[in-house]
């Protein structure tokens, strides 16, 4: 169906722990991501979302070590390629945006000169060319005045702003791939909807493929073709973004849009996950979400979901989930 | 002196069941407004001109965009600030007149619960001491007084007795929120403002805390005021919301009625823009054009008109007065009588 026949991404059983930790934070994890795609990952802070997304980058923070699994971006092996050759993809091919675009941006540095960077070392652009392209794409990603801006320190700058230029100097290095940890949380809500209309129409415009990392079901449904939720440091459901929004199959999903859409039942009570899954990765035996699931309760396989833990299955058109309640119940005497 | 003293007494009534309108003011804000001068010349209007009341037991919600001027109002309110001008009365009596022992009382009377929970809490201290420690400095109860009514507390903000030991270290976001929540109740205020209070949490961590409030306003009959820069958050919650632009009010009305018939070109950009699953990311609702201008230099007439789709020549001449579009809805714009119907988000069911 693609272009290409290999999806530009491809993260398989990747394992990253830290050491001390009895369990890794991203157990087993295996994704895809294509050309032009925009993928949302999606779960609960300390589900080991934005750690998969640093471990593309190979940017994990100290002592944490991917220990297993492989990941391949546009044919070639993230995990073998030398510090330099790591140096080059980052900011080049791939880019990242993070959820505080004015902790990101060098103080001290005006805006022109860290857009300019990555054009100057990625693709060997000259000072007053890289100055030129600064100002093309502050244009293009909405900044009005771009001579002025490019002039400012990030101080000046709001937070919807600041989240443009950082778009910018993104961009500037023509990336493949772009990572977006969190965009939009930290900016209010209407400029909130600026910000992912200005990424959907980039990505329209390159065939960027976008790895978008977020808490929000409705960033997700606003921009997203495919989406895999975690917790706990795995991947529990992934489908196309439509099915798995519309017709969510593992608890923990159904759980969490009733919390994004903040409706309340007859008593007035807002649908909430009770509990937290802070140690859910303690966990030793069985589904990691059971403790906190009402279906373990309701289907009457409590047992088999505390006994052991289910693998991702796919229905018939690729909606992958990792319950036992989606599946026939002949299996439960293995 | 005597009137906070004689209305705290009854301030824990929650079975009085006051109609609406008896139901007494417990917060009066009379054109408040705080001017920060930068110079001779230059002051940012940070609150301009901004009057509402808070019945007993009524929670109001406070909506706009960061740098509209809502968590200066929470400042106001608790006089961390003096204001320009303009009065603030909390249970009859005006906050910027008391001083001594009524302001220590008054101080007990309003509590503030913020943003970051992490940063509300001294890392180096037990959970238990933190929250102990309001209570030591308004010298109330005995040392075994205090830590029963600490453990009172953290059960009932739904903690167990665990936590008193703990350090914020050890504590998740949304459980140290409610020892927030918890330590700001210890002192039996009458009236709660929270700044914010599930911005920094996931989705489940924010139902969970909205259930929180919810449930202590019934029990307790607390007065609140909700900041938040999300509608969504603030609807279940709250009976009323007003809706802040640029220091200035542009629009109050019940809740129901403000999702329903928003009037004001803003509100309907705040809602659509909160709605954003639903109406999708290209709706004409959604695009404010450009960020909020500066404070420092407001637009002139209507301050919301340069970003207004249905702005017209006279909305950059005459800043709108607040006219009443039905007895509990007052709307600040010259053309909403005239405006589109356009979408109401009535989106009450999944």
């Amino acid at each position: 169906m693609n272009k290409t026949n290999e999806p530009l991404l491809v993260i398989e059983d990747l394992t990253v722990a830290f050491p001390g930790q009895p369990t890794p934070v991203i157990d087993g994890l295996s994704l895809t991501l294509n050309r032009g795609e925009v993928l949302a990952l999606v779960g609960e802070s300390g589900s080991g979302k934005s750690m998969t997304a640093l471990s593309l980058m190979r940017l994990l923070p100290a002592g944490g070590e991917i220990t297993g699994g492989r990941i391949r971006f546009d044919g070639e092996d993230v995990l073998s390629l030398s510090d330099r050759q790591m140096n080059r993809m980052r900011g080049g091919r791939m880019a990242m945006l993070f959820q505080q675009p004015q902790a990101m941006l060098d103080p001290t540095s005006r805006v022109n000169a860290q857009i300019a960077e990555p054009l100057r070392v990625h693709r060997g652009f000259g000072r007053r060319a890289a100055m030129e392209r600064v100002l093309d794409l502050l244009r293009e990603v909405g900044i009005a005045d771009p001579a002025v801006r490019a002039r400012c320190f990030s101080h000046e700058l709001s937070g919807g702003m600041a989240q443009r230029v950082m778009i910018a100097a993104a961009l500037s290095g023509d990336p493949q791939m772009l990572i977006a940890d969190e965009p939009t949380t930290a900016l209010d809500v209407t400029v909130q909807a600026q910000i992912l209309r200005l990424i959907d129409e980039q990505r329209r415009k390159r065939d960027l493929a976008t790895l978008l990392i977020t808490h929000d079901l409705a960033v997700v449904s606003a921009l997203a073709d495919r989406v895999a939720v975690m917790y706990a440091g795995r991947i529990v459901e992934e489908g196309p973004a439509k099915a798995v929004l519309e017709s969510p199959q593992h608890p923990y999903t159904q759980a969490l849009m009733r919390c994004s859409l903040l409706v309340p039942d007859q008593s007035g009570q807002l649908l909430s996950i009770p509990g937290s899954g802070t140690h859910a990765r303690e966990l030793t035996c069985g589904c990691r979400f059971h403790p906190r699931c009402s279906a373990a309760s309701q289907h009457g396989i409590a047992s088999r979901c505390m006994r052991s833990e289910p693998a991702l299955k796919p229905d018939a058109d690729g909606h992958e989930t990792r319950c036992w309640a989606v599946e026939p119940e002949k299996e439960s005497a293995a | 002196m005597n009137n906070v003293t004689l209305l705290r007494k009854s301030a824990r009534d929650p079975q009085a069941p006051a109609s609406e309108a008896v139901r007494p003011r417990l917060v009066e804000v009379d054109e408040l407004a705080k001017h920060y001068f930068l110079s001779r010349l230059f002051s940012i209007k940070s609150v301009d001109g901004v009057s509402f009341d808070i019945r007993q037991g009524e929670v109001l919600g406070l909506v706009g965009e960061s740098g509209c001027g809502k968590s200066t109002i929470a400042r106001l309110l608790t006089r961390q600030t003096p204001p320009t001008s303009g009065q603030v009365r909390i249970a009859g009596q005006e906050i910027a007149d008391v001083g001594g022992e009524d302001l220590k009382r008054l101080r007990r009377t309003v509590q503030l619960v913020f943003q970051d929970p992490f940063g509300a809490l001294d890392p180096r201290m037990r959970i238990g001491t933190s929250m102990e420690a309001p209570l030591a400095q308004h010298r109330i109860g005995t040392r075994e007084e205090r830590r029963d009514k600490v453990m009172r507390m953290l059960a009932e903000v739904g903690l167990d007795e665990s936590f008193y030991e703990r350090y914020p270290r050890q504590c998740s976001g949304g459980q140290l929120q409610r020892v927030v929540i918890g330590r700001a109740l210890l002192l039996e205020p009458r009236f709660l403002i929270c700044d914010e209070p599930t911005s920094a949490l996931d989705a489940s961590m924010r139902t969970q805390i909205l259930n929180l409030l919810t449930d202590l306003k019934r029990r307790h009959g607390l007065t609140m005021l909700m900041i938040s820069h999300d509608l969504r958050v603030v609807r279940h919650i709250c009976d009323r919301i007003a809706v802040m632009y640029l220091g200035r009010i542009v629009e109050v009305a019940d809740s129901d009625a403000l999702f329903r018939t928003p009037r004001h070109p803003y509100t309907r950009a705040l809602i659509a823009a909160s709605m954003l699953d639903r109406t999708g990311l290209y709706s004409p609702e959604i695009q404010l054009r450009g960020d909020l201008p500066s404070p420092l230099n407001p637009p002139r007439g209507c301050r919301f008109h340069t970003r207004c789709a249905h702005a017209q020549a006279k909305c950059s001449q005459a800043e709108p007065e607040f006219e009443s579009a039905s007895e509990s809805h007052q709307v600040r714009c010259h053309f909403w009588r005239e405006l589109p119907p356009g979408q109401t988000a009535e989106a009450g069911s999944p």
